[in-house]
């Protein structure tokens, strides 16, 4: 996968859509005649079935994988990362290199691609590293130690963008209810570990699809794990998997002490309704329970107009239940920053505050304190942001001074006038981009696939290749897209629910990240469709036939 | 003459009443460390002290002012410029080259049947981050077990250990007034008992600087081996010692005794580097349960390690030290052959191939010139610590490390000495860590072991002697008018 700047992506922004679509409808068409052939060099060569074999035998003695309460949580997203996106990985690239002099142009294409690769291959704004170099110049910066949670600047910037999201005027998350987090998968982690504490054994239960971190984490700490996924419904062709508020509240677990939600959610970017989030958190409230919200995808919705606000955040604070939601996110999918590892907590619940300060001062003393220039002005332009929504006749300049307000930071008013321009343009444009790429997707794949998702927001979506019921194992399906393409996926499984469900009643699904070049995009969709078609029309999942992997999850939460 | 007035009693009503109705009420864990750190904390307090003009300072930190070698700091800079290590996620050990480099470096001082690989390392919160690791792993696999600890140490393994509920057994030190000494590995061996499973040590000690020779180290590793043992050594300040030569890296000794699995190794950056607040940790050992076991624990903690993005700076470090290294131990003076064997071995490391032959030379003798200052600079300071304090200390420990030591101070037998600490506090403004901040209930110190001040020599001459001269003075006046300081009545 190749690396973008904002130059490629504003230059891209510049062209028509409808003109990169017909390149790769044609590049499609040429690759019709090829990639098949590919395909059947790999079978024919009895490499697709020494893969095979060898994935079979490491499997054996990978905890992850089978047999253990590990698996339950999410073996089929170890699965695929360890054992094919690890170990197999090499080989496979290698000998499909090796085929690639009998394919015209298959030399010029990257051999590896990622059709769901979880980071966003444009490269944060250039201010970002003017702020991380303020971090890292500072000597009391490198030389000092400071409080568990992070340094005061690290916090003001986090309790900013906290309350921000809320309403810029106002002040709800206290000052020790914000953390510095190793990405929010230590935030979530933080959180299970907290529930652990107060509640022991008690249930956490994640509504629709999720990442694995959630149930992997909370099976580690001794929580029961449970999902509620609707019957997945179809409204104007797109797919929801999320329960409603009614079907929360008839299902729910009576030791039920948290709900957890991703919203836009990973992998489809489904969201939910006002009268939904507003219905849960009462609930929540009447009953006692935490709602961990993963806001890691929030603030890249399609419609700008939500993109300076969180509405469950709003409504829990309308309900005077803000307390009930405690908030994680991280800069790793809205500014491409995965590496970093900057994340952030915020939880208004006194008992879950203290809770938190004690598991981070045992657990590793100090946050990394180079960070505080880089959160005070993520904090500060999401509040001016927000400001400006609020009103939009005002000029920036008055903004920015209101903002500012008696407080020091480590730029100017000019600079950080600067920098919001640079840091709302960069939004701006990336989002843009991120648009041309859904529309490609739903252009290359509108033949193959059968089911869509609502996709409100960037950066992934989730599309079905094959119907429930067609007789394929969504494992194989994705075990044999890499041993034969060099295609790299996510498939349904991999986000929860057993396999038998995914495979008889579901179908097979497939995340999809356009967070990256528009080479490697429509390169990686003329793959997946033409792998699609080879599997359904060749058999290709018929032991009788061919080689087949025989794995399934169906212990999965 | 001393030049400290004691302050009015208005004042340290007002400030009794901070400590009881704020302080002590609110704070749940109410344990010696967690309290001296809310008084110092405490924003009332501060402000109190701040309408008398009394300024904070500290003498016990645990925390150089020195700036960090300035090439160190340009690598970052450079690395994040060129937009590297921060876009992708790594693997929940950390960053492969990283990894790859520490492996070289470490492997060194192994004896020559035996290497590191870069699965034996995984980078961590801190050192910190990688203590707590091995406790949560501990936890998970051994928890009836029980741990020794060489004490006194640094108040985090006692804070860890309870937060995980583990069993964790401190040892006395040995004390004669004359010859004090904290570590022992006779007493960690006699104290074994057939539920230890895991010993800590921190080689060179802290806070008293003290190092293991060859031969305890010896005695320890092959009582380990026959016991099943793991020993987590921290060797958080191994690179300050004054005399390089004279401090023994535990796993040479091991690796000759064919204990490598009863060694986990844990370093950080945040001492030697002077870059504590990066939290550039990492732990490393050929246990290969013990670092799958953490492996999970990093993955559950935080999916894809931190510290990764610091790869560049990580690299040239394990390059700048692997010359280090073999031009002390091997008494090899020819260092720009060194450079030249060393590159060679670092070959898999891309951050290091990518820089030409003459760049390492120069970064190497700029760094060698910038420790041999940092480490004159720790001497000088500590020998003013002895100057300043000759009168008041009754036992000391040799200058063996930088940057910590502890002293015994005479005359406070009989003292509270968790009143004394808050009071020199509020009157001079000078913040201490003393014996019970390292381990121990404070009954045992004020009886039995006595007042000890861990010094921390590594500040700028001005201020650190500034903040002996306030000790000295505040001992005086605070013997001599007992009555007219805070009685708190706590002991922890």
């Amino acid at each position: 996968m190749e690396y973008i700047n904002y130059q490629y992506v504003t230059e891209t922004n510049r062209r028509d859509v409808s003109g990169f679509i017909g390149e790769a409808l044609i590049k499609l068409q040429n690759a019709q005649r090829m990639y098949p052939d590919l395909i059947m060099d790999v079978v024919n060569s009895g490499n697709l079935s020494r893969q095979i074999d060898l994935t079979l035998v490491e499997k054996q003695g990978n905890s992850r994988i089978d047999g253990t309460p590990l698996s339950s949580s999410a073996g089929a997203y170890f699965f695929n990362e360890e054992v094919l996106g690890g170990t197999r990985e090499k080989q496979v690239i290698r000998y499909i290199n090796s085929l690639g002099g009998m394919i015209c142009d298959w030399q010029s294409q990257q051999t590896k691609l990622k059709l769901g690769p979880g980071i966003g291959l444009i490269e944060a704004p250039p201010l970002y590293r003017k702020l991380a170099y303020m971090g890292v110049k500072n000597p009391n910066l490198t030389v000092n130690y400071s409080g568990p949670s992070g340094t005061a600047e690290a916090k003001r910037g986090i309790k900013t963008i906290m309350d921000s999201r809320i309403d810029p005027e106002g002040d709800f998350f206290p000052e020790d209810g914000v953390f510095v987090t190793e990405g929010a998968t230590e935030g979530i982690d933080l959180f299970m570990e907290a529930l652990a504490t107060l509640a022991p054994q008690s249930r956490v239960v994640f509504l629709g699809l999720s990442y694995y971190t959630g149930p992997y984490s909370a099976a580690q700490k001794g929580l029961k794990v449970d999902r509620l996924v609707t019957n997945p419904v179809e409204i104007n062709g797109n797919t929801r998997f999320f329960p409603s508020a009614q079907e929360i509240e008839k299902s729910l677990p009576i030791d039920t002490k948290a709900l957890v939600i991703t919203i836009p959610n990973n992998p489809n970017g489904e969201t939910y309704k006002d009268q939904d989030l507003a219905e849960i958190i009462g609930m929540a409230k009447e009953k006692g329970i935490y709602i961990l919200f993963d806001g890691i995808f929030e603030n890249m919705y399609f419609d700008d107009e939500e993109n300076y606000r969180s509405r469950i955040l709003q409504i829990a604070a309308e309900q005077g239940a803000l307390e009930k939601v405690v908030v994680v996110d991280s800069l790793s999918k809205t500014r491409n920053f995965a590496g970093k590892r900057l994340g952030f907590l915020a939880s208004a619940d006194r008992e879950m505050v203290d809770t938190i300060t004690n598991i981070v001062l045992s657990r590793r003393c100090n946050p990394p304190l180079t960070v505080g220039p880089l959160l005070s002005f993520e904090g500060l332009a999401r509040k001016v942001k927000a400001l400006r929504k609020n009103t939009p006749n005002i000029p920036l300049e008055r903004i920015v001074e209101y903002a500012f307000g008696e407080e020091d930071y480590a730029f100017s008013k000019n600079s950080f006038i600067t920098m919001f321009q640079e840091w709302n343009a960069w939004d701006t444009q990336v989002l843009e981009y991120y648009k041309g790429n859904l529309q490609i997707v739903k252009a290359l794949l509108a033949n193959s696939s059968s089911g869509w998702s609502p996709d409100e927001a960037a950066f992934n979506t989730f599309v079905r290749s094959a119907k429930p019921g067609s007789d394929i194992n969504s494992m194989d399906f994705l075990a044999k897209l890499m041993f034969t393409l060099g295609t790299y996926t996510q498939v349904g499984p991999c986000f929860g629910i057993s396999q038998k469900t995914w495979d008889n009643e579901l179908g097979i699904w497939t995340r999809i990240s356009y967070a990256c070049s528009r080479r490697d995009l429509i390169e990686a969709l003329t793959r997946l469709v033409i792998f699609t078609q080879f599997y359904q029309e060749k058999n290709f999942g018929d032991p009788n036939k061919f080689p087949v992997l025989q794995m399934r999850f169906d212990k999965q939460i | 003459m001393s030049s400290l007035a004691i302050p009015d009693r208005e004042y340290f009503l007002d400030i009794k009443r901070i400590l009881f109705d704020e302080i002590l009420s609110k704070n749940k864990i109410n344990e010696f460390n967690n309290i001296r750190r809310s008084i110092y904390g405490n924003e009332k307090i501060l402000s109190l002290l701040s309408r008398n003009n009394i300024r904070p300072g500290q003498i016990s930190s645990g925390v150089s002012d020195r700036k960090a070698y300035k090439g160190y700091i340009n690598q970052i800079i450079s690395d994040f410029s060129k937009d590297k290590f921060y876009r992708e996620y790594f693997p929940s050990r950390g960053n492969p080259e990283a990894r790859t480099a520490l492996s070289i470096y470490e492997s060194y001082k192994l004896s020559t049947s035996i290497s590191y690989s870069p699965e034996d390392f995984c980078l961590t919160e801190g050192s910190t981050g990688a203590i707590t690791m091995i406790f949560e792993y501990f936890k998970k696999n051994y928890p009836d077990k029980e741990i020794l600890i060489q004490s006194p140490n640094y108040y985090l393994y006692k804070f860890a250990a309870r937060y995980y509920g583990l069993n964790l057994k401190e040892l006395t030190p040995t004390l004669d007034n004359r010859n004090p000494f904290f570590i022992s590995v006779n007493s960690l061996i006699f104290n074994a008992s057939k539920d230890t499973k895991l010993i800590i040590l921190t080689n060179p000690a802290n806070p008293s600087g003290e190092i293991f020779t060859k031969e305890a180290l010896r005695k320890l590793f092959l009582f380990a081996k026959r016991r099943n043992i793991l020993i987590l050594v921290d060797e958080l300040f191994a690179e300050l010692v004054f005399q390089p030569q004279e401090y023994v890296y535990s796993d040479q000794v091991a690796s000759e005794l064919q204990a490598m699995s009863n060694l986990v190794i844990v370093k950080g950056f945040s001492k030697s580097k002077n870059l504590v607040g990066l939290r550039i940790g990492y732990l490393y050992s050929k246990n290969q349960e013990l670092i799958e076991g953490i492996a999970l624990i990093s993955q559950q903690r935080s999916s894809f390690s931190v510290g990764s993005n610091f790869t560049g700076l990580i690299c040239l470090d394990a390059f700048i030290q692997s010359v280090r290294w073999l031009s002390l131990y091997q008494k090899n003076n020819d260092y720009k052959r060194l450079i030249k064997k060393v590159y060679r071995d670092f070959t898999p490391v891309q951050s290091i191939t990518e820089k030409t032959y003459v760049n390492l030379t120069c970064e190497y003798e700029a760094y060698q010139k910038y420790f041999a200052s940092l480490m004159k600079f720790y001497s000088e300071r500590f020998d003013d610590s002895l100057t300043f304090l000759v009168k008041d200390i009754s036992a000391k420990f040799p200058k063996i490390s930088a940057f910590n030591t502890m002293v015994k101070i005479r005359n406070l037998e009989g003292v509270n000495s968790f009143d004394f600490m808050i009071n020199c506090f509020f009157t001079t403004g000078l913040k201490t860590e003393i014996g019970p901040c390292f381990g121990f209930d404070q009954k045992t110190w004020d009886d039995t072991l006595g007042f000890w001040l861990r010094i921390t020599f590594a500040q700028n001459k001005e201020t650190f002697i500034g903040g002996l001269k306030k000790f000295v003075d505040f001992k005086k006046i605070y013997l001599g008018n007992r009555k007219k300081f805070l009685d708190s009545g706590l002991s922890f």
